[in-house]
C-alpha cells in the first residue's frame, strides 16, 4: 500500500458518520421555485438534482485520485426528505444511541426543525404511503409480521451493466434527441409522460456533466497552486479525466473509475436507494481498459492498484443513509451494501477470470475495509485456484469475499425470463440478491417473518404479543387431527399476510412512479430511454419485486417438533406444548429439554426436519413467484435476512423448537443457531434441499475455525465443501473465520477489538458496532472444526 | 455398468474366499463423523466401530471398548451394511471433489472382521474410496482379506519394546509387527500412523527401532498425530480413570524434531494426517 493510500485508508477509517443539512436545504429551496411549481413531475425531479449538482459543496481530500462526494466531506450523511422527513426525535436518537449513530450538531437540528420539516411535513413519500396503506396493513407491519423497505428509502438493488464504458452522456443525449423526436403524440397517449420524462433524462445528463466540469475547474486551481510538481502534474490529469468523463466514454482505467464514480454519486444524491449503487462486474468491465493501458505503455500494474484502492476509499467515504425505528432494526449497519462482483462467467459462457480478478482480490485483502462489499461468482468453469484464493482471504477472518454459485445464479434468472446473455452478464448485489446487471429494476420490498406465522398458527390467528386478533382464526391446535391439518392452518395464515404485503407492494411501487421517479437513474439502466419510462414506472427492460423470507431454520424446527412429539411418537399433548410455550417455558424445562435435544432439527442432513423445508418454501414459493407487480413485471421470493432475524425474533414468541419468547430467530436459509451438530457437509446437504433455482437468491452463513483453513490442505478442502455444496444447485456461503475465543475476548474487551471485522449476514460488520443480541448469535453460531 | 442397489439382501456368500470371516449384515458402531479431513485422503466420513484388543492409555475413543458389548447403550447402535452405506454416501459430492471416501475406524474395526468385510465390499462394488484404520492386533486372515477389498490401510505403530508396548496398551506387539510384515508382501496401500504421545512413544531409540523396522518395508507415507487432550471429558464423562491426566501435548519443536528424523531417513512425514 502506497504511503497515499494509507493515509486515504486512515483518514476514512477515522471519519466520524454525522448529518449534513446541505442536501435538505438545496432539495426545500428548489421545491419552493416557481420552476419547480410549474414543472411536471418527472422534471421536478430533474430541476433538483440540477440544482444540487450545479450548487452542492465539492470536496477534495489530500491525495485523492478518484474525486467526488455525496456529503460537503467524507462520512457527511444527507437526509432525504421528499422520502422520509425526520423528527426532532429521529435526530435525538440517531445522535445518541450506542450503535450506529449519526452525530447531529445544533445547527443541522436547528435549520432541520426550522426550514426543512415544515416544508415537507405531510408531502414526504413516507407519509404518503402510510396514509394510503390499509390498517390491516398497519397492523401486521406493526406487530413484526412483516417489515417495509421503502418507507425510508427508495427502491434499490440496481446494479450498473456496461453501458458508460461504451458511451458518454452526450450519446445518451443524442439517443433521448431521437426518443422525443420519435414520438407521436397522435396516436401515442402516453406520448406527454414519455416527453417530460425523457426531458427530465435529458436535465440530469447535462447536471451531471456540470458536476465533473466543477471538479476540473477545482482540480485546475489545486493544481496552479501545488508546490510539488508530482502531484501537480497528477491534479492537471485528473482534471482532464473530469473534462472527458462523463461527458464522453472512457478511454483509459482511471477514466473508466472516475465515470463510474460520478454516476454512484449521481444515483446516491438523487435519492437514497436500497443498496446505493453498485459497478457489479468490475473486473469484466475494467479489462480492456487495464490491458489496453499496459500495452500503451500508459498504465502499470502498480499504478492499476492504486487507483482501485483510491476507489475503495471512495465507497468506505459513503456511511448507509440513516435508518430509524424498524428501518434499523432490520438493517442495522453503517454498509449500504455496494457489492463488487469478480470470477464468473463471459457473455459467450466462457470463463471470464483475469488477472484482474486476483488483483481486484488482492485490493479487497489489502483494503480490509466493510465498504464497498465485495463477492466472487464461482462457476464450474472458473479454475480451482480461484476458490483458494479466496480461501486465503477469507482465512484471515473478515467474512469477505462472499462466494456465490454462478450456474445457479444464470439458471435463476433465466427462470425468471431474462436472455441467456443477459444473465450471464448479471450476477448478485446487495446481500445475495440475484439480478441482471444494467437492465432490471430488482426491488426488495420487506422482510418476512416465518416463524411470527407459526406462532399465530398455533394460537389461532391471536397475538400473543399485542393481544390482538392479527391473522384469520384457522382453529384451536388441539383439534388438528393431523399434521397435515395443522400445515393447512399454517398456510392458510401465510397466505392471508402475504396478500396483504402484496397488496402494500403494489400500492407503494405504484406512488413511487407516480410522485418520485428517478430520472438521473433512468438514463444509465437499459431500457428506460428506448421506453421513454422511467426506472420506478417500469421503464428497465426487467422489473422484479422480491419479498425475503426470514427464519427458514426457526419454523422448520417448530414444525418438525410438532411432528415428531405430537404426531408421530405421542409423548406430549398439545395441552403440554401450548401451556409450555404461554409460559415461556418457565415451569417446563423438562420439556424445553426435549425441544432442544431430543427433536429432529434442519442442519443435519436429518430428514425428519429436512424433509419440511421444501414443502415449507414451496407453500411461501407458491404463493408469491410470478403475482404480478405495477411495474410490469412479477414477485419473486428472495431467502435472507440481513440483521432482521433478531428484530424478528424479539416481536415472535415461544416457539416449539425451543425458541424462548424474544430470542433471535435463524437467519438466511442458515440452521437455528448451535442446532447443527454433524459438521459442515450436514449442513450443505440439509440447505440444498429445497430449489434455490426458485429463487432470486439465498443466504448460508458458515462459522470455521481458522485451523481449517491453516495450511493447503485445507484450502483444498474448503475448495471442494463449496464446489460439492455448488453441485447441488446452491446459491451462496459465505465463511466466518473466528474463534469463539476471540469473539468472547471482543466482547469482554471491545475497546482492543475495534477492528475485528466479522460476518453478519450478507455483509461484514465491526463485531463492536453490533447490537448485544446480534453479538450473541454471532457466537452461538456453530463453529465447525476439523475432526 | 449397474451400481449394485443397496437393498437389505443378505451378503453374497458366493464372493467369500474360503476361511474368510463369515460375513456379517450387521454391525456396531458408536459414531460417525462426516467432513473428516485427518483418516486419508480428502474429505472423509469415519465410521467408528466398537471393540478394540488393546486398552492403550491415551486412547481418544475409550467408548470403543467400554461400551463394547454393552445392549442398548446411548451411542452404540446396531447398523446394516447397507443402511450404513446410504448413510455415509450422503457425503457423496464431497467425496468426489476431494478425492476422499469411507474411513472405518474404531475401536479396532476388524474385532467385526464380517461386518468389516462385507463393508469395504459394498464400498467397492459402488465405487467408494475406503481406508481401514487398524491397531495391527487382528487375526491374520482378517487383515489379508480386508486388506484385499480397502483402497488404504492406515496402520497404526506405537512402541517397538514389546515389554514397554504391553505396559502401555495391555497386550505384546509381535502379531502387530508380523501383520505390517504380511502386508508388506501385498499391493495395499499403507500409510504408518504414529500417536506421539509423551513419554511413551517420543524418546529417539523407540523412534530410531521404528524407522530401523520401516526402512525395511515398502512403506513411506508416515502420519504423525500428537496427543492432545481432546478425550478428557470422555474419560471423566465414561467414569474410567485417565492414565494420562497432567500430560502437556508435545510442543510444536518436538513435533517438528520427529518430523524432520522421518524426513532425514527417507519417510514422507505428515503432522496430524
Amino acid at each position: 500500500m502506497t504511503p497515499r493510500i494509507q493515509a486515504l485508508r486512515a483518514a476514512t477509517l477515522a471519519a466520524v458518520p454525522r448529518i449534513s443539512i446541505e442536501r435538505a436545504r438545496i432539495v426545500t429551496a428548489t421545491a419552493k421555485s416557481a420552476a419547480y411549481q410549474q414543472a411536471s413531475i418527472p422534471m421536478r425531479r430533474a430541476l433538483v438534482f440540477k440544482e444540487l449538482m450545479e450548487t452542492k459543496q465539492l470536496h477534495l481530500g489530500e491525495g485523492e485520485l478518484i474525486v467526488g462526494e455525496r456529503g460537503p466531506a467524507p462520512a457527511a450523511v444527507p437526509t432525504y426528505p421528499e422520502v422520509c422527513v425526520h423528527t426532532a426525535e429521529d435526530f435525538a436518537v440517531l445522535d445518541s444511541r450506542e450503535k450506529i449513530p449519526y452525530r447531529v450538531d445544533e445547527e443541522t437540528r436547528r435549520i432541520h426543525l426550522e426550514d426543512i420539516r415544515p416544508f415537507w411535513s405531510g408531502l414526504s413519500q413516507r407519509e404518503r404511503m402510510f396514509r394510503e396503506l390499509p390498517p390491516e396493513w398497519h397492523q401486521a407491519y406493526e406487530a413484526g409480521i412483516f417489515t417495509e423497505f421503502q418507507e425510508q428509502r427508495g427502491p434499490g438493488h440496481t446494479v450498473l451493466g456496461d453501458i458508460i464504458y461504451q458511451k458518454g452522456f452526450l450519446d445518451l443525449k443524442l439517443e433521448i434527441r431521437d426518443a422525443i423526436a420519435a414520438l407521436r403524440f397522435e396516436s401515442d397517449p402516453l406520448a406527454y409522460d414519455k416527453r417530460e420524462q425523457l426531458r427530465a433524462m435529458d436535465l440530469c445528463a447535462d447536471a451531471l456533466i456540470r458536476y465533473a466540469q466543477r471538479h476540473a475547474e477545482r482540480l485546475d486551481e489545486l493544481a496552479a497552486a501545488e508546490t510539488g510538481a508530482e502531484r501537480a502534474a497528477e491534479l492537471r490529469t485528473m482534471a482532464a479525466v473530469c473534462r472527458k468523463v462523463p461527458a464522453n466514454a472512457p478511454e483509459t482505467f482511471h477514466e473508466a473509475l472516475q465515470y463510474y464514480w460520478f454516476v454512484h454519486i449521481g444515483v446516491i444524491t438523487e435519492l437514497n436507494p436500497w443498496d446505493s449503487f453498485n459497478p457489479g462486474r468490475l473486473d469484466q468491465h475494467l479489462w480492456p481498459f487495464y490491458q489496453q493501458g499496459l500495452e500503451r505503455g500508459d498504465l502499470t500494474e502498480d499504478q492499476a492498484r492504486e487507483l482501485l484502492q483510491a476507489f475503495w476509499v471512495k465507497f468506505h467515504n459513503h456511511p448507509a443513509p440513516p435508518k430509524v425505528g424498524v428501518t434499523a432494526q432490520e438493517s442495522g449497519t453503517y454498509t449500504d451494501f455496494a457489492l463488487i462482483n469478480v470470477g464468473g462467467v463471459k457473455p459467450d459462457g466462457s470463463d471470464a477470470v483475469n488477472d484482474l480478478t486476483y488483483i481486484i482480490l488482492d485490493v479487497i485483502e489489502e483494503m480490509r475495509l466493510l465498504q464497498p462489499s465485495s463477492m466472487v461468482q464461482v462457476s464450474k468453469k472458473n479454475p480451482d485456484r480461484l476458490l483458494r484464493r479466496v480461501g486465503r482471504i477469507v482465512r484471515t477472518g473478515f467474512g469477505q469475499p462472499s462466494i456465490f454459485n454462478t450456474d445457479a445464479i444464470i439458471q435463476e434468472l433465466i427462470r425468471q425470463g431474462k436472455s441467456l446473455e443477459d444473465a450471464r452478464r448479471g450476477g448478485c448485489s446487495g446481500c445475495v440478491e440475484s439480478g441482471a446487471f444494467g437492465r432490471e429494476a430488482y426491488f426488495l420490498s420487506g422482510y418476512f417473518n416465518l416463524p411470527k406465522v407459526l406462532d399465530l398458527t398455533l394460537h389461532d390467528g391471536f397475538d400473543t404479543r399485542t393481544g390482538q386478533q392479527l391473522g384469520p382464526h384457522t382453529g384451536e391446535p388441539r383439534e388438528f387431527r393431523s399434521f397435515d391439518d395443522l400445515f393447512a392452518a399454517f398456510e392458510q395464515q401465510l397466505k392471508y399476510f402475504i396478500d396483504i404485503k402484496i397488496r402494500g407492494n403494489n400500492l407503494i411501487e405504484t406512488m413511487f412512479g407516480k410522485y418520485l421517479p428517478a430520472p438521473f437513474l433512468s438514463l444509465v439502466i437499459d431500457d428506460c430511454i428506448a421506453n421513454g419510462r422511467d426506472y420506478h414506472q417500469g421503464g428497465a427492460r426487467y422489473n422484479t419485486t422480491y419479498i425475503q423470507g426470514v427464519g427458514l431454520g426457526t419454523v422448520t424446527d417448530g414444525l418438525a417438533s410438532i411432528q415428531h412429539h405430537i404426531y408421530q411418537n405421542a409423548g406430549c399433548s398439545w395441552e403440554d406444548l401450548l401451556a409450555a410455550l404461554d409460559a415461556d417455558f418457565t415451569g417446563h424445562e423438562d420439556l424445553l429439554r426435549r425441544f432442544l435435544d431430543e427433536t429432529p432439527k434442519y442442519g443435519n442432513d436429518d430428514d425428519r426436519a429436512d424433509a419440511l423445508v421444501p414443502r415449507i418454501f414451496d407453500s411461501f414459493w407458491g404463493m408469491i413467484d410470478g403475482r404480478p407487480n405495477v411495474r410490469g413485471g412479477t414477485h419473486r421470493v428472495d431467502m435472507l435476512p440481513t440483521t432482521c432475524h433478531v428484530y424478528f425474533g424479539k416481536v415472535t414468541g415461544a416457539l416449539p423448537d425451543g425458541k424462548r419468547a424474544g430470542e433471535t430467530v435463524s437467519e438466511g436459509i442458515s440452521p437455528v443457531q448451535g442446532a447443527d451438530r454433524c459438521g459442515p457437509t450436514a449442513v450443505l446437504n440439509s440447505a440444498a434441499k429445497f430449489d434455490h433455482i426458485k429463487t432470486g437468491g439465498t443466504l448460508l452463513n458458515q462459522k470455521l475455525t481458522p485451523q481449517l483453513l491453516a495450511d493447503d490442505e485445507g484450502l483444498r478442502h474448503f475448495t471442494h465443501l463449496v464446489r460439492g455444496y455448488f453441485s447441488k444447485d446452491a446459491h451462496h456461503i459465505q465463511f466466518n473465520v473466528v474463534t469463539r475465543e476471540t469473539l468472547l475476548a471482543a466482547l469482554a474487551h471491545p475497546e482492543k477489538h475495534r477492528d475485528l471485522i466479522v460476518r453478519v449476514a450478507g455483509y461484514s460488520d465491526y463485531f463492536v458496532n453490533l447490537t448485544p443480541e446480534l453479538q450473541q448469535e454471532i457466537i452461538r453460531r456453530t463453529e465447525q472444526e476439523a475432526f | 455398468m449397474v451400481l449394485p442397489t443397496l437393498s437389505a439382501e443378505s451378503p453374497r456368500p458366493g464372493n467369500v474366499a474360503v476361511n474368510s470371516p463369515p460375513p456379517s449384515r450387521t454391525g456396531r458402531i458408536f459414531d460417525i463423523k462426516r467432513f473428516s479431513t485427518h483418516d486419508g485422503p480428502g474429505i472423509r466420513s469415519t465410521v467408528f466401530l466398537t471393540g478394540c484388543p488393546l486398552r492403550c492409555a491415551w486412547c481418544h475413543n475409550p467408548e470403543a471398548f467400554v461400551l463394547h458389548g454393552l445392549r442398548d447403550s446411548p451411542g452404540v447402535r446396531e447398523v446394516t451394511v447397507p443402511a450404513l452405506v446410504r448413510e455415509l454416501e450422503r457425503d457423496l459430492p464431497y467425496f468426489d471433489r476431494s478425492g476422499g471416501g469411507v474411513t472405518i475406524s474404531g475401536g479396532e474395526p476388524l474385532c467385526q472382521p464380517g461386518f468389516v468385510c462385507e463393508l469395504l465390499r459394498t464400498c467397492r462394488d459402488r465405487e467408494l474410496h475406503t481406508a481401514l484404520d487398524t491397531c495391527g492386533l487382528v487375526e491374520p486372515k482378517a487383515l489379508i482379506e480386508a486388506a484385499a477389498l480397502t483402497d488404504l490401510i492406515l496402520y497404526d505403530l506405537k512402541v517397538m519394546d514389546s515389554a514397554a508396548h504391553a505396559a502401555w496398551t495391555g497386550q505384546p506387539n509381535h502379531t502387530i509387527l508380523e501383520n505390517l510384515q504380511r502386508l508388506n508382501d501385498l499391493e495395499v496401500a499403507v500409510w504408518i500412523r504414529l500417536p506421539l504421545i509423551p513419554g511413551v512413544s517420543d524418546d529417539p531409540r523407540n523412534l530410531d527401532a521404528m524407522i530401523a523396522r520401516l526402512a525395511a518395508t515398502r512403506f513411506r507415507r508416515v502420519s504423525i498425530l500428537p496427543y492432545h487432550r481432546i478425550a478428557e471429558a470422555k474419560y471423566q464423562r465414561l467414569g474410567l480413570p485417565n492414565k494420562l491426566a497432567g500430560v502437556e501435548p508435545p510442543s510444536v519443536e518436538r513435533i517438528e524434531d520427529v518430523r524432520a528424523r522421518f524426513a532425514a531417513a527417507g519417510f514422507d512425514p505428515h503432522i496430524g494426517r
